[in-house]
């Protein structure tokens, strides 16, 4: 089959590899119809991510039809059309039984691995490096899903497209997330730092949890639009202006009651000496992150306020400001998507119309066309937004 | 503010001052190694010993040692082993400059100044490895075997020693009988559970039941055979490690997962040496 390959450091290629088998009973066997990229992916396309071997299959949010089960799955059928969620979880572990599926203790067989890095490990993730169990991703023509009885979500009704319910693998239960977990309550303020797919979602969801206002922060116009039309009822240009400063005069001085970091690791500051930092320092490995956003959402946001994570972060920040958090009696809220817990009611959404997630897609390409597809996506040409490949 | 135990707790008081000297004496091993192992012959002009190739093989072999002890005491944590390894070390040190003396002999002044310094050294290493023996004795703490080391259980016992544990989803008898079950590599279960070794306990908040494993298997090689198997992911305590992971896998979820780079499940081997593959589907040879 076909498959986009990680081959170093700003590089992938569409390669031929071996077809997907079944290699435990719960597998099954899912040929792709849709996949995207995701800015998640950049982190590694960039070479941000540790432990990644060239030849890695990329991709974790991808859908499609299933064309094998393991004999230990019965919910499935061939045939049947599915989205797969990004972590792995077996449904059996302590996590998994508390909904924390993205902490599933049995689907990373690189655990101590992780364990070295971040003191306990996380779920396995297709595509996503050797840390998080060394599966092979989703841009490809076939994938293996494990434990296939518990992940992937049918999708029955047969009038929603792929770009429709393809984002309920990650970018849709990521930006859902980021914002239920801040407990919104009518009147509240919140401020979603990224424009890009997750902060597209988390600034939709908000609108649909009851926020009052939700404020965009990003530096390309176009997604500024993409926010306007999320449902942001304030824009804010970073570049143009002091963020900190625009929102507290916005908030009428209290600041932001949820801020939103949808950036990440890879996070740019309109100060060029202060980028420039924060640059040097990740080039040098002397930190993995460059934590602009997440500095600047701490720093903005309102006293007793909420703080959510959504962006990946991978290792070791500098200048991390706890004297904020803590005499501010913020709190902070994380982690990678449970996103099976929110494949059904964000489904029932679609459904009920309540959001069309296809409006993040800005390309749709062919499978082999996935190198150009990232360089767009990294580089942010052609208005570049969310890149569907259809293999 | 929380306070750390108090006396009278029945925290173990650890043996907190061997123990830093037993580090800070590691930690020495590679300074004085280094010299030794990457310039030889200065190192021997300073110490007044004559250079020939004789005497500059036998540097770079202690040179080699010291960094050893280093490896042994500070990254596989066997103060007590390193130490008394010292003290031998030391008396051969000894002994060879008093050989020098004798029959190598450049500058007897700066020999003299050696000969007082490994004498010097060899009083705090003997000092070091008496009071980590006493310690894991009981002498000093609380009779558990342990260093101390700041835990509050035992981190006494072998190179290969494992004291690992975790928590499966499932009422104790499922356990047990699982455990008995599955095909272990690395330990025989019923001579596990018939020693002690293994034990079973209800974990809090109905989240089923802890395997608590705690087992010396034989440690080919000593501390430096354990400490070369560690390195490449082979040492029975990482085989165990990797098995119980792979236990609980499998009774909870039926299956073992497996993904492409580790296709066998979990393994430090592979995760240690590298030797992953991509990941890519495995093809005919799964």
């Amino acid at each position: 089959m076909r498959a986009t390959c990680w081959s170093g450091r700003n590089t992938v290629q569409v390669e031929n590899v071996p077809d997907p088998k079944i290699l435990t009973d719960r597998d099954a066997i899912v040929k792709i119809s849709s996949t995207s990229i995701c800015g998640s992916d950049l982190h590694l396309y960039d070479g941000y991510v540790p432990s990644m071997t060239k030849g890695d299959i990329l991709g974790h949010e991808f859908m499609g039809e299933v064309v094998e089960v393991g004999k230990g799955v019965s919910n499935l059928q061939v045939g049947d059309r599915v989205v797969v969620p990004f972590p792995i979880s077996c449904g059996n572990c302590n996590m998994c039984a508390k909904g924390l599926f993205s902490l599933c203790e049995n689907s990373n067989p690189n655990a101590g691995m992780a364990e070295k890095l971040w003191g306990h490990a996380p779920c396995g993730i297709f595509g996503y490096s050797a840390l998080t169990g060394g599966y092979a991703g989703g841009q490809a023509e076939y994938a293996r899903v494990p434990f296939a009885d518990v992940g992937p979500i049918k999708i029955e009704n047969d009038s929603l497209t792929d770009d429709q319910v393809l984002f309920l693998s990650d970018v849709f239960p990521t930006g859902y997330m980021a914002v239920e977990v801040c407990d919104i309550k009518p009147g509240d303020v919140v401020a979603v730092w990224g424009a890009g797919p997750v902060g597209l979602f988390a600034i939709a969801s908000a609108i649909m949890l009851g926020a009052e206002r939700v404020i965009a922060i990003d530096r390309f116009d176009y997604r500024l639009d993409k926010a306007r039309e999320a449902g942001a009822t304030d824009l804010i240009d970073y570049e143009q202006v002091s963020v900190p400063v625009v929102l507290k005069e916005m908030t009428g001085g209290r600041g932001p009651d949820a801020c939103i970091d949808a950036v990440g690791l890879e996070a740019h500051h309109s100060h060029p000496v202060i980028h420039g930092y924060d640059r040097v320092k990740q080039a040098a490995r002397l930190e993995t992150e460059r934590p602009h956003a997440i500095r600047e959402a701490i720093m903005c946001c309102g006293n007793g306020g909420t703080v959510s994570i959504a962006g990946v972060y991978g290792g070791f920040m500098d200048k991390f400001p706890i004297g904020s958090l803590m005499n501010r009696s913020l709190t902070v809220k994380t982690g990678q998507a449970h996103v099976h817990r929110y494949l059904r009611p964000l489904l029932q959404r679609i459904e009920n119309g309540e959001i069309d997630p296809s409006f993040v897609v800005s390309h749709h390409l062919a499978l082999d066309d996935a190198p150009k597809g990232y360089e767009m996506f990294k580089h942010k040409t052609d208005n570049c937004t969310k890149v569907v490949l259809n293999p | 503010m929380e306070s750390s135990a108090s006396a009278g707790d029945a925290w173990p008081r650890p043996a907190v001052g061997p123990v830093r000297l037993a580090d800070a004496l590691g930690w020495g091993s590679s300074v004085l190694g280094a010299p030794m192992t990457f310039a030889p012959r200065r190192f021997l002009r300073a110490i007044g010993v004559q250079e020939d190739s004789k005497t500059v093989a036998w540097t770079l072999g202690v040179g080699v040692r010291e960094h050893i002890a280093t490896l042994t005491v500070i990254a596989n944590r066997q103060r007590r082993i390193g130490m008394w390894s010292r003290v031998a070390g030391d008396t051969m040190d000894a002994a060879l400059l008093l050989a020098a003396y004798k029959h190598k002999c450049a500058d007897p002044g700066r020999l003299n100044i050696a000969l007082g310094l490994v004498g010097g050294i060899f009083a705090a290493d003997l000092y070091t490895a008496v009071a980590l023996t006493r310690a894991e004795g009981g002498d000093i703490s609380d009779g558990s075997g342990s260093t101390g080391v700041g835990v509050d259980h035992d981190t006494g016992g072998g190179p290969t020693r494992v004291k690992i544990a975790v928590t499966i989803r499932l009422p104790q008898d499922e356990v047990r009988k699982a455990f008995r079950q599955f095909e272990w590599s690395a330990f025989d279960p019923a001579t596990l559970e018939a020693v002690g070794d293994v034990r079973f306990t209800k974990a809090p908040g109905e989240r089923g039941t802890e395997v608590h494993i705690d087992h010396e298997p034989p440690a080919p090689g000593g501390s430096i055979g354990a400490t070369a198997a560690k390195l490449l992911g082979q040492s029975p305590d990482q085989k165990i490690n990797d098995e119980l992971r792979r236990f609980k896998a499998f009774v909870e979820t039926g299956v073992i997962p497996r993904s492409e780079t580790s296709p066998e499940g979990a393994s430090s081997a592979r995760q240690i040496m590298h030797k992953r593959q991509p990941a890519q589907p495995i093809g005919d040879n799964a």
